[in-house]
C-alpha cells in the first residue's frame, strides 16, 4: 500500500547519489572571496585610497605583462588552474554514487552497504560457527566479498558459508543484486 | 447600554470557546484543556479554529487486534472530519450563529499502549 | 531528502570547472605557442597606447568606467554566491497531512505519524535508534524514517518491518502517508566494511 510511487522513486534516486553540495559550497566560497576580493579593490580605487594587494591598473599591468613572465612559474600555474578545472567539470558530470542499495517493498527503502555487510557477516558467521568477529565483509556496487578467519585447527565448511551468504544476500532483493564471494583465510586464529 | 453589550458578547465568546472546547475534547478523546479554541467572525459568521492532540491506539496493539481501531472510533481523519461537523453543529445550535468554516489542526498523538479497560 | 537543486549544484561545478580549465590554458598556450605572445604583446602595446574613454579615463577616484562596472558586478556576484551557498537543504516540513476545503480544513501535525511510528519501531530490538522527519517532495510531505540497524540485522527484516508499520500508521490516520526508509548502522568500522568487534 504504497502512495505516489513516482514521487518517492525520484526521492529514493535522489539518496543514491551525491548531491555534490559539499564541493558546491566550498568553490562557491572559494568564489565569494575572491570577487569580495576584486570588488574591493575596485571600489578602494574609486574612493582614491590605497590598494589593498592588487589595484586595478597594477592588475591590468600584470594582464598586459603576462607574457613576460617566467615560463616555468607560467606553466606551473596555468596546469594547476586547469587542473581544478577538470576536477570540477567530472565532480560535476560524475554520478557520485554513494555506498547503498535498494530494498524493494511497499515502503521504498535505502539502505546503507554497511548494514548489509554487517547481515553478510552475521550469516558468515553462523554458518561457520564462529563468532561474527572473525568475519569481514566488503560490499561494493554489484559484488560482495565476506572474509572469514577460522580458528586454528578447526576446519570450517567453505560451502556451507558460501551458501549461507548467497542465500542471505538473495533474500535481501537489492537493488542492483550483489554476486556474493567468501574468501577463507589460511591462516586461523588460535581460539 | 453599550458596556453591558460588550460584556455580553465577551461571556458569549467565551461560553462558546468552551462549547467548541468539549466537544472537540470529546470527539478526539483528550482532556477539554489540552485544547485550544479560536473564534473568529468571518463576513458575519463564524470561523473556528481548533488546535488539539488526539488519542490513538498504538501500532502494535492496531497489530494484535485489528478491531481496536474501529472501537476507537475510526481512523484520525475520520474523528477529526466527524468532530468538525460535530463543533458546526452545536455551536449552530447552541448559539444560533452560522458557521462559516471549521478548521481542526491534530498537533500530537497520545498513544495507547495498554488495553482499555471498560 | 531535502530542497536542495541538485542540477544547480552540478551546473555551477561545471561553469567554474570550465572557466578554469580556459583560465589555466591561457598561460599555457602563452608558454607553448610563441604567436600566442606575440598577439598579447602586441595588443597590449596598442590597448596602453589608445585605450578607449572608459577603459583608461578615471572617473572616480583613480576608477575608470569599466573599473566601477566591475566593482557593481562584484558585488551582484557576491549576492549570488551568497544566496546559492545559504540556499542549500531546507524542504522540511512540520506538517505529515493537510486538506481543505470550502467547509474547513484538517491538518496533522508531523508529531502524529512520529509518536505512532517512534513509540513502535523505538521498541523493536532491531533498531537502537529511530528518527522521523518530514520533508515536502514537489508540495506533498513525504516522511523519512531513518532506522539504525544493530550488528548483523537484515535489512530485509528490517525493511518489511517499517513498512508494515508504515502500512498500519496509514489504517491509524486513514490516508496513505508517502514515507522513505533509510537503514544506517550495523558495525563499527568504514564506509561500506564490517569488522563486527
Amino acid at each position: 500500500m504504497s502512495a505516489a510511487p513516482r514521487l518517492v522513486k525520484r526521492v529514493v534516486r535522489r539518496e543514491l547519489h551525491s548531491s555534490r553540495s559539499g564541493a558546491a559550497v566550498v568553490v562557491a566560497l572559494l568564489a565569494l572571496l575572491a570577487t569580495a576580493w576584486i570588488g574591493t579593490e575596485a571600489v578602494l580605487a574609486a574612493l582614491g585610497r590605497p590598494a589593498l594587494l592588487l589595484s586595478p591598473a597594477a592588475m591590468a599591468a600584470g594582464v598586459r605583462a603576462l607574457p613576460s613572465v617566467q615560463p616555468t612559474p607560467l606553466v606551473v600555474a596555468g596546469a594547476v588552474l586547469a587542473l581544478v578545472g577538470v576536477v570540477l567539470l567530472v565532480l560535476a558530470v560524475a554520478p557520485g554514487r554513494r555506498a547503498r542499495h535498494v530494498v524493494p517493498g511497499t515502503t521504498p527503502t535505502v539502505v546503507e552497504d554497511a548494514v548489509v555487510a554487517s547481515s553478510l557477516v552475521r550469516a558468515a558467521a553462523d554458518a561457520a560457527g564462529l563468532d561474527p568477529d572473525r568475519a569481514v565483509a566488503v560490499v561494493g556496487r554489484r559484488s560482495a566479498l565476506v572474509r572469514v578467519t577460522p580458528t586454528s585447527g578447526i576446519a570450517v565448511d567453505r560451502g556451507e558459508i558460501e551458501k549461507a551468504v548467497a542465500d542471505r544476500a538473495a533474500s535481501l532483493r537489492l537493488q542492483p543484486a550483489i554476486r556474493t564471494r567468501v574468501a577463507v583465510d589460511r591462516k586461523g586464529k588460535i581460539a | 447600554m453599550s458596556t453591558d453589550a460588550r460584556g455580553r458578547d465577551v461571556v458569549a465568546a467565551k461560553a462558546m470557546e468552551s462549547v467548541v472546547r468539549a466537544v472537540t475534547a470529546d470527539a478526539l478523546g483528550v482532556a477539554s484543556k489540552s485544547v485550544q479554541a479560536d473564534l473568529d467572525d468571518d463576513g458575519g459568521r463564524l470561523a473556528i479554529a481548533v488546535r488539539a492532540p488526539i488519542r490513538v491506539v498504538s501500532i502494535d496493539r492496531l497489530q494484535r487486534e485489528p478491531a481496536a481501531l474501529e472501537r476507537s472510533g475510526g481512523s484520525v481523519l475520520d474523528r477529526t472530519a466527524t468532530a468538525e461537523r460535530t463543533i458546526a453543529a452545536r455551536v449552530t445550535e447552541l448559539t444560533g450563529s452560522a458557521v462559516r468554516r471549521v478548521g481542526v489542526r491534530i498537533t500530537g498523538a497520545d498513544v495507547s499502549t495498554e488495553r482499555r479497560v471498560r | 531528502m531535502n530542497a536542495t537543486n541538485r542540477g544547480l549544484n552540478r551546473l555551477f561545478l561545471g561553469v567554474t570547472g570550465l572557466l578554469l580549465l580556459a583560465a589555466g590554458a591561457v598561460p599555457i598556450l602563452l608558454v607553448t605557442l610563441a604567436p600566442v605572445a606575440q598577439r598579447w604583446r602586441s595588443t597590449a602595446r596598442s590597448l596602453s597606447g589608445s585605450a578607449p574613454d572608459w577603459v583608461a579615463r578615471p572617473v572616480t577616484g583613480s576608477a575608470s568606467a569599466l573599473v566601477l562596472g566591475i566593482a557593481a558586478a562584484a558585488l551582484v556576484l557576491v549576492v549570488l554566491l551568497l544566496v546559492f551557498v545559504l540556499r542549500r537543504g531546507g524542504g522540511r516540513t512540520g506538517t505529515a497531512v493537510e486538506r481543505s476545503d470550502e467547509a474547513g480544513s484538517t491538518r496533522l501535525d508531523l508529531a502524529v505519524p512520529r509518536a505512532l511510528l517512534e513509540q513502535h519501531l523505538g521498541a523493536r530490538d532491531e533498531f537502537s535508534g529511530v528518527h522521523v522527519a518530514a520533508y515536502a517532495v514537489r508540495g506533498v510531505p513525504v516522511l523519512s524514517i531513518s532506522a539504525r540497524c544493530r550488528r548483523g540485522v537484515s535489512p530485509a527484516d528490517a525493511a518489511e518491518l517499517i513498512g508494515r508499520a508504515v502500512d498500519d500508521l496509514g489504517r491509524i490516520v486513514g490516508a496513505e502517508l508517502p514515507a522513505l526508509v533509510r537503514l544506517s548502522g550495523g558495525f563499527r568500522l568504514g564506509r561500506n566494511t564490517a569488522r563486527v568487534a
